[in-house]
């Protein structure tokens, strides 16, 4: 599924656990090329909803202690078309805005962008936004549509004729371009476009990173820039990446270089880079810089943060091994509710234990952890009755298949987007309850990544292949959460919260 | 040598309170409400009390759901005044549909759950409690209940020692079962319905005389017609080719007659 989901809320954002003293000082309004309009239209005073399957609205998130609210707003498009899209940031007060876009192709894959500012009354802020659903969402983003402080530096001799100043034919003009909007966590897009004399315009970019993830590897995309502009071919790129976000030379200096083996394409033609060896579950800043023949080294891209998936070991209930065995019953017994049918939550609770397997922290309490598959679980639970009486999971048992290193737990605070990716953020996979509309069936999987705030990547214990929640309409009933137990409970319910994807 | 010891006993103490203090607390109560034929939609809400909080069903104003902007669906009108304490409808575990109460870290101490019927139907209740070192307990009993009755249990959870649950029985309960077996036709023998109403009815009387001696005779009296009809339903079965036990088993189809039986024996135990 396509779509497109732009999410605002005050550049505090970070501060989502201080206090009740943030505001949105901020409207949106998103129109596309037909001039449907989604969002505030500040000419009626009303929230316009013109594009198809859109929504506009706040969305509001408990602070720490669960008692204040922090608001942000929201504008989905479900299923954008293919296009130009202009989004109007509209001061409704004084203060920084931020805004975090993330789009998804009809495969699932996901792109995060960021951008933020100030904003005062009245003010208007203009972001066009180019949608191609082919390669995953945004392709383009061009911010605000007055043009970049550009310097330009004159490399060769200057002559003096009557007062005016010229240059010879051959002097290189070097153009050196900045944004003036793009603050600390902002995209980075530079841009700017020159002519001379009458000839064509150019327009000058500097690359712009998007991401897609596995659990161990991030593959970035960007368009090539030449060697003068964009003009030209490129002689290499320097990629870099760190755990902290890049956003200035020194920060690009300190990352890690990754070695690229790749030959830079003309001008405005795609790159995909795949960088490897990553850990599982862990945050990253991606950032790039273009080097031409004459070895002069571009501006820094902009910082694309992505997170790995949790290298979550992924069994199918349907799988020919168990399918047709009764489920939480003995072998012999005769009945339709095999794993195949109704091993959701078994087979989601399998993955679970198999992860911890792997990964539990506590080197001592991972080793107590029996790798099994559906199968050997489900026969666990039935040799010790470690189910509920109507032969229902209780996922609590999962403190005795791990001899007490794994355990549900529970928290006060309803279940949120920021739950589940504070428990992401903690290399915690959660399992989701989600409902399918189409078979009227609840349903368990477990969630291995996520982005905001629906873009969640998960093993779909039901269907190998799906891997988004886009087949339960991009939503989910519940969560049941887990942690790892070192025997002390040190993992604390206060630990665990985060907001995806923000930046250190 | 006093005073060693009594060193002796305050260390010991202290271990144990740090070690206490360094464990893990996997202590948790779910209970859960279902119908008692499988696969069926439940016919009875929970409502839990704990030290006057209520977490469960709230019966004034019905149960609701509501979906949020986000997508989330929320159980509106429901009660969650006990700390950590979920009730939700769950239909995924992969048996049958059910209510659920689930509490993370339950106090210690007298539980009262209500078991409120929301249909006519047989129900069962099923109780998994967890201690804080991860022993388990499960019990569960069943009722017949009818549209707007209510039935109670007693739950006494102990965060370090095994908890229990008690279904309320009296002579009330018992007599409103009967009743609503034989109208619900979970029970079919007219034959025995009348005598066994006479029993219950005679023991209504006794108690009110506090007669314990012929209040346990007529119950033990009803209990015998209770098992004389099993045996002919066993036995009726096996001519069908039907297997009583292992069906009842497979399908956990518990049947009004083993309800009877057994509430009339918890009540017959009180005295």
């Amino acid at each position: 599924m396509k779509k497109i989901s732009i999410f605002l809320f005050p550049f505090f954002a970070l501060f989502l656990y201080a206090g009740n003293n943030s505001r949105t000082c901020f409207e949106l309004l998103l129109i596309d090329t037909e001039g449907k309009m989604v969002g505030y239209d500040r000419t009626s005073g009303k929230i316009v909803e013109e594009i198809p399957e859109s929504w506009y609205g706040d969305i509001f998130i408990p602070n720490l202690e669960g008692e204040d609210i922090f608001s942000r707003k929201s504008l989905e498009v479900i299923k954008p078309s293919k296009g130009k899209y202009v989004l109007y940031v509209v001061g409704v007060d004084t203060g920084p805005f931020a805004v975090r876009m993330e789009t998804r192709d009809k495969d699932g894959n996901y792109k995060i962008f960021f951008t933020s500012g100030a904003i005062s009354p009245g003010e208007i802020k203009k972001i066009f936004i180019d949608y191609t659903p082919e390669v995953g969402g945004i392709t383009h983003i061009f911010e605000d549509d007055t043009p970049p402080v550009t310097d330009i530096e004159v490399g060769g001799p200057k002559f003096e004729v009557f007062g005016v100043n010229y240059i010879s034919k051959s002097t290189k003009i070097c153009f050196n371009s900045t944004d003036p909007i793009v603050v600390e966590g902002a995209s980075g897009v530079k841009y700017t476009e020159y002519r001379i004399d009458n000839s064509s315009w150019v327009v000058y970019t500097v690359a712009l990173l998007d991401c897609s993830v596995t659990s161990n590897s991030v593959t970035l995309t960007w368009t090539a820039v030449g060697d003068d502009g964009n003009i030209g071919q490129a002689i290499r790129y320097d990629i870099r990446y760190s755990t902290q976000s890049i956003l200035t030379d020194e920060d690009f200096d300190k990352a890690t270089q990754v070695e690229v083996d790749l030959q830079p394409k003309p001008s405005g033609e795609k790159e995909t880079f795949t960088v490897g060896g990553l850990q599982q579950g862990t945050e990253y800043y991606f950032a790039i810089k273009v080097i031409d023949d004459a070895n002069n080294i571009s501006e820094l891209s902009n910082c694309v943060f992505a997170r790995t998936l949790l290298d979550v070991p992924y069994f199918c209930q349907a799988d020919p091994q168990w399918r047709g065995i009764p489920h939480l019953r003995p072998r012999d017994v005769q009945t339709e509710n095999t794993i195949g049918k109704v091993g959701c939550a078994l087979t989601s609770m399998a993955m679970i234990i198999n992860y911890y397997a792997d990964y539990h922290p506590d080197e001592n309490m991972r080793n107590k952890i029996v790798k099994r598959n559906p199968l050997e679980l489900n026969d666990l639970l039935v040799e010790n009755k470690w189910y509920a009486k109507n032969n229902d999971i209780d996922f609590r048992y999962i403190v005795k298949v791990s001899s007490g290193s794994i355990m549900m737990t529970k928290e006060e605070e309803p279940p949120t987007d920021n739950t589940v990716n504070g428990y992401l953020k903690n290399k915690m996979p959660i399992i989701l309850k989600v409902y399918n509309e189409k078979t009227s069936n609840s349903h368990f999987v477990v969630v291995t990544g996520s982005c905001v705030p629906l873009g969640y990547t998960i093993n779909d214990p039901g269907y190998k292949d799906n891997k988004n929640l886009g087949k339960y309409g991009n939503k989910y009933q519940d969560l049941r959460r887990f942690k790892p137990s070192d025997g002390n409970d040190n993992y604390s319910a206060l630990s665990i919260r985060g907001y995806p994807g923000r930046k250190k | 040598m006093k005073r060693v010891l009594k060193i002796s006993m305050i260390f010991t103490q202290f271990v144990f309170l740090i070690s206490f203090l360094k464990s893990a607390d996997f202590s948790a109560l779910t209970i859960r409400g279902y119908n008692g034929f499988a696969g069926q939609e439940p016919c009875i809400q929970l409502l839990l009390v704990y030290d006057g909080k209520r977490l469960g069903f709230d019966k004034t104003s019905g149960l609701k759901h509501e979906i949020s902007k986000e997508g989330y669906i929320y159980t509106k009108s429901k009660f969650t005044e006990i700390p950590l304490g979920t009730y939700e409808y769950e239909d995924a575990y992969g048996g049958s549909p059910c209510y659920e109460i689930d509490i993370a870290k339950p106090p210690q101490g007298l539980y009262t759950l209500h078991i409120i019927g929301i249909d006519n139907g047989i129900y069962c209740v099923n109780m998994i409690a967890f201690d804080k070192d991860a022993n388990d307990v499960q019990m569960y009993f069943s009722g017949i209940i009818s549209k707007g009755e209510e039935h109670h249990a007693e739950i006494i959870y102990f965060p370090y020692d095994t908890s229990r649950m008690k279904k309320i029985v009296n002579i009330e309960l018992l007599k409103n079962q009967l009743k609503n077996a034989f109208k619900y036709k979970f029970m079919k023998n007219k034959k025995i319905k009348s005598s066994l109403l006479k029993k219950l009815n005679k023991v209504d009387k006794l108690a009110k005389l506090n007669q314990k001696e012929n209040i346990k005779k007529e119950l033990q009296e009803f209990i015998s017609i209770l098992e004389q009809e099993k045996s002919n339903l066993i036995a009726q079965e096996l001519e069908k080719g039907q297997n009583y036990s292992r069906s009842s088993q497979q399908d956990k189809i518990i049947l009004p007659i083993d309800i009877l039986i057994t509430d009339a024996n918890n009540f017959l135990a009180s005295f």
